[in-house]
Formats: structure tokens, sequence, C-alpha cells
């Protein structure tokens, strides 16, 4: 049994080691194939990592390349601030070898002016939040030579997040030197164009000075008796003063409103006030057209406006006399109108109509231009220099409005623009206000006029016109004496010039506008030849109460003295335009003479000297009846009417026309008529000879 | 099943009973291996089966009980053929926590078609460690003798409680209380 049992163990044991056996020996295949699987993927892993070193190593080459062949600087700092790296561009420029930067302070390479610098900013821009940074440091190279280098820097960690600096660097020497070269150029440049506007103003001043005593002069000789001959050459004389002076006006126009030294300075007016008075200007100036001047406002402007007067003036002033002067019969209309209104703004539509000879289509858009006229056949027959129509559009466009024009040629030119403005005072307020004024201020005083000149031919000029008007008045020739004067007198106005010796006309402005005296009220006119906005506004800040430019005309000097003494002197010159008695053409007298009494007065003279001879030559003739009566017919018609007896010139009219229809009847009873008529009216011509004399 | 658990078992058998006992189990039970084990092989699981109720029957000794002696003879076995996985840990907690955890991956890798249990710790506060056995194989028994003989092994004095989880045994928690030393 035992052995029985043995036996079997063994066979069992056997059984179970051949099993095993067999298990193992499959294990082992399945081994040796696992193995040779991992040899082949072993291979495959080795084969990859070889790919990717050459890829890697490629790149890192390809980068080196780049850093060391580029043309700008890199190199690497510390925190400590020592170079870990330079590439060989900057190693070149450095002039040392590598070893001689690499481990050594940034600062060592920095001449001594610039380490603390540097070593400032570094410290700051580590303490920042930023992590790049553009500065310029000047490098001492080995050679000694100095060259500046500008750095991009951007702050890094490494893999410890220790920073440090990488910098691409490059020499910026030429481009120092260039800048620093072209700073030295703009500030020539900005010195250039300082002395150029010095340069403007003084000519300004030199020219106009001069200038103005020429036209004075000019318009006292034509107030002295002259010659035919003479008086075509103080006209001429006269005309090219007025161009040359307009000529410089607008040049110096020009460069200011190009030098953007132009500043709008609003002021409150009546804008009808302002165009009667432009356009009545005109009917002086021309005599010899067939041209009526008109004018319209809106009658719906019930304020007065709120804008640049002088620059409106200006603009208003150079179209109207622009359509004056290529309009040669018609008319010359000056027209406002409302466009738009809002409770403080007005929209206004001024337009200049004239039937002058008109623009073609093509030049509308170059009689803009600077210096450039519709064509030259336009420069050679009507003058002028071109400017006019540019500085209107450009002090337009300075007050935000902008010109247009429509035009026909042959039958007139429309130039138009709508300005915005702010509304003034009422109209009907402005007025009362002004009357109180007037009353309280100047009611029956004396008017007296101190002039403070210290140039004799403008004293001259000045004088000769005041007392020309009939004003009192006393001259001193600089500040000092003009603060004397008005301690303890009372002028109505002062006319001071700016620039004087001893005390200029500023200085003598602020000490009378101090004065406890009614003095400290006084209207005072600037007069200047600088026509500089900076002298204006100085003069305002001093306290003058107005700006009048040298040279001026008699006319701009009467209506400063007609703003400022108002009843009085405008009682002087509506006296001078309404001598003339209301049994004259007075029409025809106040076109033909204007204010020249001494002119009318000679031609009132000369018409009494021959009248009788006309008169003894005219009863004689109709005896005869033959040509001789047509003949003096004709010869008397235009001196009738030379002083003012137009009606007489009518009748004679009439009788030629009877002439020539034969009536003989009606040519006598005519000449009768005339006869009687020009002994009827001897006692209103002598009357008018006698108030010219006083005058005169 | 891995044909240790088989080789291991009989031997035991034959320590405990005689090899008379090991042949009548290898006669009178019908297995498709006729009793032919290596540990190298892997056998049916319900051979294990039969071989511990047979057993049972002839010894007049419940299968449970049985079962634990199994699991801490096994113990031996595994100290002296695997002493690294055993060296490895200070005490037994640590050691019980590392059989999922790191011994079963490991077999897991050397042997792939071996169906292990899988166990779910937690020790709260070095005192108390539960330990969840779940496996479909139901044999928390042979589980228990292992974890016995490995708080011997450490010297950790602990009391283990067995509670049922599934009422078929295939999921079983044990609770290891340290005792005051």
């Amino acid at each position: 049994m035992e052995l029985e049992l043995l036996k079997k163990r063994l066979e069992r044991e056997r059984a179970a080691r051949k099993q095993a056996e067999s298990i193992l020996e499959q294990k082992a295949a399945e081994l040796y194939e696992a193995n040779s699987q991992l040899v082949a993927l072993n291979e495959n892993l080795e084969e990859e990592i070889k790919l990717r070193s050459k890829e890697l190593s490629d790149s890192e080459l390809r980068y080196r390349r780049l850093v060391e062949q580029a043309s700008d600087i890199f190199f690497n700092i510390d925190d400590t601030g020592r170079f870990t790296y330079m590439n060989a561009t900057g190693v070149h420029r450095f002039g040392y070898d590598n070893e001689e930067i690499v481990g050594h302070y940034f600062s060592e390479f920095v001449p001594d002016s610039h380490k603390k610098d540097l070593i400032l900013h570094y410290a700051l821009f580590m303490s920042s939040d930023r992590i790049a940074d553009y500065k310029e440091f000047p490098i001492k190279s080995k050679t000694g030579e100095v060259f500046w280098m500008g750095q991009n820097v951007n702050r890094l960690n490494d893999d410890s997040s220790k920073p440090y600096f990488s910098a691409v660097a490059r020499d910026i020497s030429k481009q120092k030197i260039l800048k620093d070269e072209l700073e030295l150029a703009r500030q020539a440049a900005v010195k250039a164009q300082k002395a150029e506007k010095q340069f403007l103003a003084n000519m300004s001043h030199e020219i106009r000075t001069p200038l103005n005593a020429i036209i004075g002069m000019s318009h006292l000789i034509n107030d002295t008796p002259l010659s035919e001959e003479q008086g075509e050459y103080v006209d001429i004389l006269i005309s090219s003063t007025g161009i040359l002076k307009n000529l410089i006006s607008d040049i110096l126009d020009m460069s200011k409103i190009d030098a953007g030294t132009l500043v709008l300075q609003e002021k409150e007016f009546s804008i009808e006030k302002d165009i009667k008075s432009l356009v009545r200007s005109f009917l002086h100036k021309s005599k010899d057209k067939a041209v009526t001047y008109r004018y319209e406002v809106d009658p719906k402007i019930k304020n007065e406006i709120i804008t640049d007067q002088q620059l409106l003036n200006q603009v208003l002033l150079n179209l109207y006399s622009n359509g004056d002067k290529f309009t040669e019969s018609g008319s010359v209309s000056l027209t406002v109108n409302i466009v738009s209104e809002t409770v403080t703004n007005l929209n206004l539509l001024f337009s200049v109509e004239d039937t002058g000879i008109g623009i073609d289509k093509k030049e509308v858009t170059t009689v803009f231009d600077e210096f450039k006229q519709a064509n030259k056949e336009i420069r050679s027959k009507y003058g002028g220099t071109g400017l006019g129509l540019s500085i209107s559009k450009k002090l337009l466009n300075l007050m935000g409005s902008d010109i247009k024009l429509e035009s026909i040629p042959g039958e007139g030119s429309n130039f138009y623009f709508e300005l915005s403005v702010k509304k003034g005072r009422l109209l009907e307020d402005a007025k009362a206000v002004d009357k109180e004024a007037d009353l309280t201020g100047y009611q029956g005083q004396s008017r007296m006029i101190l002039v403070v000149e210290d140039n004799k031919l403008n004293v001259k000029y000045l004088t000769r016109l005041l007392e020309k008007w009939s004003i009192d008045f006393v001259v001193k020739s600089n500040g000092r004496e003009a603060v004397d004067f008005c301690e303890d007198n009372f002028p109505d106005l002062i006319l001071m010039d700016l620039q004087m010796p001893v005390m200029d006309g500023f200085e003598a402005t602020q000490i009378i506008r101090k004065m406890d005296n009614a003095n400290a009220y006084i209207p005072i006119i600037a007069l200047t030849a600088s026509t500089f906005l900076s002298k204006k506004q100085m003069a305002e800040q001093v306290g003058m109460t107005d700006f009048l430019s040298k040279p001026f005309t008699p006319d701009q000097l009467n209506t400063k003295l007609r703003i400022y003494l108002e009843n009085s002197p405008s009682e002087v010159v509506q006296l001078n335009n309404s001598r003339f008695s209301d049994k004259l053409d007075t029409g025809y007298l106040q076109s033909a003479y204007g204010d020249d009494a001494a002119y009318s007065l000679e031609i009132f003279e000369t018409y009494m000297e021959i009248i009788d001879d006309e008169i003894s030559t005219l009863k004689q003739v109709l005896m005869e009846s033959d040509d001789g009566l047509k003949n003096h017919l004709h010869k008397i018609k235009p001196i009738f009417t030379m002083v003012g007896l137009s009606h007489i010139s009518e009748i004679v009219k009439h009788a030629e026309q009877s002439y020539s229809d034969k009536d003989n009847e009606s040519v006598t009873s005519q000449c009768h008529k005339v006869i009687e008529e020009t002994s009827a009216s001897l006692p209103i011509i002598l009357a008018e000879i006698k108030r010219l004399k006083t005058i005169v | 099943m891995k044909g240790i658990v088989f080789t291991e078992f009989l031997d035991m058998v034959e320590e405990k009973f005689g090899y008379a006992m090991v042949d009548d189990l290898i006669e009178n039970s019908d297995l498709s291996s006729k009793g032919i084990y290596t540990a190298v092989g892997t056998y049916h699981h319900s051979e294990i089966v039969t071989l511990l109720t047979n057993l049972s029957d002839k010894s007049k000794i419940d299968a449970e009980t049985l079962l634990k002696s199994f699991g801490e003879y096994l113990f031996e076995t595994f100290l002296k053929q695997y002493p690294q996985f055993f060296a490895a840990h200070d005490d037994a907690f640590s050691f019980l926590e590392s059989i999922d955890s790191h011994i079963h991956v490991e077999v897991q890798k050397l042997y792939p078609e071996a169906t292990l249990p899988k166990f779910v710790t937690h020790i709260s506060e070095d005192k108390v460690m539960s330990m969840i056995y779940q496996s479909e194989r139901k044999m928390a028994s042979l589980a228990e003798g292992l974890i016995h003989k490995s708080l011997l092994h450490y010297n950790d004095n602990c009391k283990i409680e067995k509670t049922l989880i599934n009422e078929d045994g295939s999921e079983v928690k044990f609770t290891i209380s340290r005792l005051a030393k």
C-alpha cells in the first residue's frame, strides 16, 4: 500500500515536472520572441534619437550662425551686470578678445562720465515691472575710440528662475551725429524763421512810415491850387502810392495768415452801420463811372453781431473793391441775409454782386490762388497783385467759412459766403446806450484833440487835416510831454503814436489811464505803422481805445473821429457834405468835389469870372440866328452843371433840341429863360462862394 | 488560478494529514487536471473549491477554518519566496496597504491572465485600518489567514473583525484595530 502510494506520487511529480517543462519551454519561446521585438524597438529608438539630435544640432547651428553672423550686436548679461555671452559682431566692435569681455562687468566698457548713469538705469530697470527697455550708452573700445550703442534689453529668467538680460544692440554713432546735425539745422531754421518775421515787422514799420508821409503829402499837395498838368501828376502819384500801400498790406497780411499769428478778435457791432460806411466810401471814389453802389441788410437782423469786425471788413472791402474794379457800368451790391437763426447765433449770407466783366468758368478756381488773376489780359488792363481774393479766402477759412463764386462772363460775378456769428445786444438797446454816453460824455465841451507824434511829416499831415476839419489840436512830440499836458488839460481825444523817444505811447497811455482826472476815460487812438496783431493786443492791454494803421487816408481818420467824437466831428463832416445850398444840385456837386472845398471854390469863382461874358455872347448870337447859337449852347451847357445849376443846363439842352427841330420860337423863349434863371441864381452862387471861403 | 495555490495547498494537506489524504483527495475529486499541478501553471478555480470541500468532508473541519489555515500556511511560503515585498515595510498597516497598490500590480504584470482580489483600504489616525475584500472567488478567509500572519510578522498587536458586506461573501470588510502594547 505504502509502495503503491509512493509510486503514484512519483508519477504525479514526473507528470507535473513535464508539464512545468513544457510551460517553461513555451514561456522561453515567448520570451525570445519578446526579446527580438525589444531589440528591434530599441534599434528604431536609436535611429529616432540620432535623427532628432541632428535636427537639434542643425537648428542650434542655424540660430548660432544667425546670432554670430548678424550685423547687430547680441549679448547676455547676468544679474550682477557681467557679460555671459557676446556674438562675434559685438566682440569685433568692442575690439577686445572674447575672454576679455565675457565675465567682465558691462560698466567696465562705459566711459567714467556714463558709468553711474548706466548702473542706475539698469538698477531701476531690474526693480521695475518692465521686461523690455531701450537705452543708448557710449562704449569705449579697446583702441580708446568711443562709439554710441543703442540697446534693446529683455529681462528673462534662466532655468533656476534667476534673472538675466538678453540684448540686441547696434552702433548708432552715425545716426547720433546725424541727429545732432539735424537738431542744429532745425535750430538754425527756427532762428531764420524768427529773423524773417522780425524782418517783416521791421519792413512793415520802415516802409509804412515814409509811405505814410508820401501819401499824406500827396493829399496835401492836391489841396493846393495846381495847374492841370500838376493835378494829373499828383493823381498818378496818389493812385500809385495807394497801389503800393495796398500791395504791402496784402503781402504782410498774407505772411501773417501763413505764419498763423493772426488771432481772431471778436467785437460787438452793428452790421448795417458797418456796411453802410463801407459802401459810402465808394461813393466818393468813383466819379467817372456810371456805377450805382448799393447795399441791403436783412431787416430781420435785430441784434448787433459778434465776430472779428476787422477781418470781416477786410474781406468785404476786398470783395467790394474787386467788384468795383471790374465794373464799368451798372452796379455793385452788397447784401446780407439771414440763412438761419438760433437763440444765440445767426448764420448770415454775405453776397457781393457786380455787373462787371465776369469770370470764365475755367478761371473760377484760379482767381483764389495767390498772385493769380483770371488771365494776363486782366492783369495788364486792370492791374493789381492777385492777392486780394486769396487773402479773403484765407481770412474766411480762418473764421470757419469759405468763399464761393458764381459768374457769367460779360454779365457779372457774385462772390458769396456764409458766416456764423454770435448775437450781440439788441440794436435798439445799443442805440439807446450810445446816445446816453454821448450826452454825458461830450455835451457842451469844446472839441480838442491831443496829437502825440514825433515824426514831423506825420504831424504836418495830421494837423493839416484837423485844420481843414476845423478841429482844435495840441501837438506833443513824446509820451512824457503828453502826460504832463494831461495833468491839467482835458482834450476830447488823443491820437497817440506808439514808438517815440523819451517815453513811448504804451507807457504814456498807462500813466494817463491811472490819472485821477477825466483823462482816465478819454478815447486814445493808437497810431502805428506796425500791422502786427501783437502790437494791437499790447495797445489794448495798456488801455488804448482803438487803433489806426499808418498810412491812413483822410477818410479813415475821419471815420475814427466820427466814432469817438460822435456829434461834434460828424457835424463837421455833415457840414462839409451838405454845405451846398439846397437850391443847387448837391448830388452832382457831392460826387464832383466831395469834401474838397478848395476845389469847388475855385470852380465857383471861375464861374463868376466867365458867366457875364457867356450870357452877353448868348444874347448876341441869339440875334444872329445862325450856327453860332448852336455852338454856343453846346459850349455853355456843362458850365451850369459844374456849379450845381443843373436845371439851367436842362433848359439849354431843350433849347438845343428845339434848334435841331427848327422850332425857332421855342429856341428864343428857352434862351431867355436861361438868361433869367442865370441872373436869378447869382445870389445863391455868391452865398455859396462866401461859405466855401470860410471853410477853406 | 495560479498553480502555486494548488501546490501549496496539497503541500499543506500532506504536512497536516499525510500523503494518503492527498491521494485520497485527488482520486476522489473529479479534476480535469488529474491533480497534476505545477507552480508555473494556471488551473481552473473550481478545482480548489472541489479539493477544499472534499477535504472538509473527510477531515470534518469546516471549509472556512481550513481556508484560513491555508492562508496562514501560504504566508510563510510568500515570506520565503518574495522577502523583498516584506522588507520594504516597517509595519503591518503599511504592508497591507501595499498589497493592492503595489504587490498585485506587479503580479498582474507577470501574469496578465490572473484574476486577483481587490482590496480597498483606509487608515484612520494610525489606529484603525479598514480593508474591504472584493472577489467573485469568495475566499475572504484565505485573506484573513494572510492578514493574521502579517500582523504577527510585524509584531503588530491587533484585533481583526470580519463583517460580511455581501451575503455571498464576495465583499467582506476587515476592521483591524491596534491594541495597546
